[in-house]
């Protein structure tokens, strides 16, 4: 890894080894892309958008389902010295008319100067409002005279342009420089990180319109000069169990994926599966991008040791596009804190749980900050809280964002003091991150704070609910009393009205809290993101509008 | 409610994106097709996935056993 390298600069070291990427497609099929053709396609790419009069800097968003031809554009774009602009392709949308929504705001917000596509996109990105910018077709974007070198860019200068996926405002732009990207795939190549080898072989079939499959499985991979396997989301999602038989097929060592994702191989895995599988190559199974729930993990851990899967390979993981993708990480297996369920929430601090607690909360150990980086915890006028205490979680140093795209106010807001808030919340034990929730999304219940993940965590103890189907939050009537909503979803078969019981005494029980309203929903019904994050802001919306209940 | 073929797996049967995608999954394996890319954001109700399943097994020329 070369410190300081900009991506073009990544790509040419790349080139110079035999490794490279396995792009297997949303039907299976794979092909091998040797860096050294994915610098030969890219610098071909760069010149017919060059010779688009396209200029140093300007924007170029990306809608490519395929994995092979994003890849190359991708790299195209950064070749070009060009920024790109990663959005969401439809078939993970789900729905047309958020896609549509969604694609119109990031085009407008990004002024982008044109938009590489599939065939397949492009009708659809019509609708999304493109006003007049150019649509380039990503298959057979070429020029007969490539350049003969990727376009010298300063390592200060912006390298992507990062659209966060907004599960509680809408998406903001995130400047990212190709030192601070640098900076953050060193530390995550590090030792405090996966401690990459040469011969490690990524395996990851997360999008790569979203940070932590570009930044963390592709460009470490690049910059590592390390083989990767790349397949499509839609394969996974289609069929889980094609992510473990890539990990086994290809022998991999590196897979990152969300907590969902191994929930979900827990669910479709069948055991005859689990049979044909060998993980024992699969030395860093990093877990982060939403909440890690250690019970998961353990339960993977438990059912997948039969196919060679090790505990100790387990590592979870903090971080968010604002600090370019990842904050800290946790290996060796599952390290989780068992705490007082009940003075967490009432007091907000992190007691260890003892034999009085009546009830208790797990939360993942996400490790300490990377060398180089700082983290702390800080309370509502930005005053450093100690241990054990539950506050704002900020983070400093050479990873952290330039700004948001043309947001000064924004920016401020994240950015105060040389401070990254994070908008998350957490405690710190023994100098160890631990993760709790968002602060935006506190509850106030006559002055008290509750932080809705506690009161989820709760709910989900009960049986027959689904921790991804739960949602808490407060509606503002004053200013330090919210009206407190827990939406549930159960499937037709239970009876709602005893949901609706048992949800009230659990939370009644657990943090003296009485709920203003239960809503029983059949599952579906929680607004997400594209990548499956709940929209709480939307949620809260839709409730006060009335038009979330059918 | 009773499903019918105008039923929308999203808005009336409770799907959310991913389970859409479980069982794009169970029908390819079960008819041996594989469902093109730009048809998945096209497929909302009952009648389409209908109408996606007889229109790749017919291309494939082998009906369902």
């Amino acid at each position: 890894m070369i410190a300081g390298a900009t991506i073009g600069e990544a790509l040419l070291a790349a080139a110079g080894s035999a490794r490279g990427i396995e792009a297997i497609e949303h039907d299976g099929c794979a092909s091998r892309i040797p860096y050294a053709s994915l610098l030969a396609d890219a610098l071909g790419i760069a010149a017919a958008l060059r010779t688009r009069g396209l200029a140093t800097g300007d924007r170029v968003a990306l809608v490519v389902p395929e994995v092979g031809d994003f890849v190359r554009a991708f790299f195209g774009i950064a070749a070009a010295g060009l920024l790109p602009v990663p959005l969401c392709p439809p078939a993970h949308a789900g729905d047309l008319p958020t896609w549509t929504r969604q694609s119109r705001h990031v085009l407008q917000a990004s002024r982008a100067s044109a938009v590489i596509a599939s065939d397949g996109v492009a009708a659809l990105l019509d609708v999304a409002g493109l006003d007049g910018r150019a649509i380039l077709p990503a298959g057979t974007l070429r020029t007969h005279a490539p350049l003969a070198a990727p376009v010298r860019v300063d390592a200060a200068a912006p390298a992507l342009l990062q659209f966060t996926s907004g599960s509680t405002a809408a998406p903001k732009g995130v400047v990212l420089t190709h030192a601070s990207l640098g900076a953050n795939i060193a530390a995550i190549a590090g030792p405090a990180g996966i401690a990459a080898r040469a011969d490690d072989i990524g395996v990851s079939w997360l999008p790569l319109y979203h940070d932590m499959g570009l930044i963390g499985m592709l460009l470490t991979a690049v910059h590592s000069r390390a083989d990767i396997v790349l397949m499509s989301p839609v394969l996974f999602l289609k069929r889980p169990t094609a992510w473990l038989d890539a990990i086994s097929h290809y022998r991999g060592t590196v897979s990152f994926a969300p907590n969902f994702a191994y929930d979900l191989c827990l669910r479709r895995v069948k055991p005859s599966q689990i049979d044909a599988l060998d993980l024992s190559s699969w030395r860093v199974a990093g877990c982060g991008a939403e909440p890690v729930r250690t019970d998961t993990l353990r339960a993977f851990a438990d059912r997948f040791a039969r196919a060679g899967f090790r505990e100790s390979s387990v590592m979870s993981s903090y971080g968010l596009a604002e600090h370019s993708l990842a904050v800290a990480f946790s290996g060796g297996g599952i390290r989780e804190d068992v705490v007082d369920a009940d003075r967490l929430v009432r007091e907000a601090r992190a007691v260890p749980a003892t034999g009085a607690s009546a009830s208790v909360v797990r939360i993942a150990a996400c490790g300490a900050a990377f060398p180089g980086h700082d983290l702390r915890i800080v309370d509502d006028r930005g005053q450093p809280l100690p241990e054990r205490h539950v506050g704002a979680i900020a983070a400093r140093g050479p990873s952290v964002m330039q700004g948001y795209f043309e947001d000064p106010i924004a920016t401020a807001e994240a950015l105060r003091d040389g401070w990254l808030y994070t908008g998350d919340l957490g405690y710190l034990a023994d100098g160890r991150l631990f993760v709790c929730g968002r602060t935006k999304e506190l509850i106030i219940r006559q002055g008290r704070k509750y932080h809705p993940p506690d009161l989820e965590a709760a709910i989900a103890e009960l049986p027959g609910l689904r921790s991804s189907g739960i949602l808490v939050f407060g509606i503002s009537r004053l200013p330090d009393d919210d009206e407190v909503v827990a939406l549930v979803e159960v499937r037709a078969s239970v009876p709602p009205g005893q949901v609706v019981d048992q949800v009230r005494r659990r939370v009644r029980e657990t943090a003296g809290l009485e709920l203003n309203r239960v809503i029983v929903a059949p599952p579906g019904t929680i607004p997400r993101t594209t990548s499956g994050k709940v929209r709480r802001a939307e949620a809260r919306d839709r409730v006060l509008a009335g038009t979330l209940e059918r | 409610m009773e499903p019918t073929l105008d039923s929308e797996l999203l808005a009336d049967l409770g799907f959310d994106s991913l389970q859409v995608l479980e069982l794009v999954g169970e029908l390819e394996e079960h008819f041996a097709v594989a469902v093109p890319l730009n048809d998945l954001s096209r497929i909302r109700t009952v009648a389409q996935v209908v109408a996606e399943v007889r229109a790749l097994t017919a291309a494939a020329g082998s009906p369902p056993a």
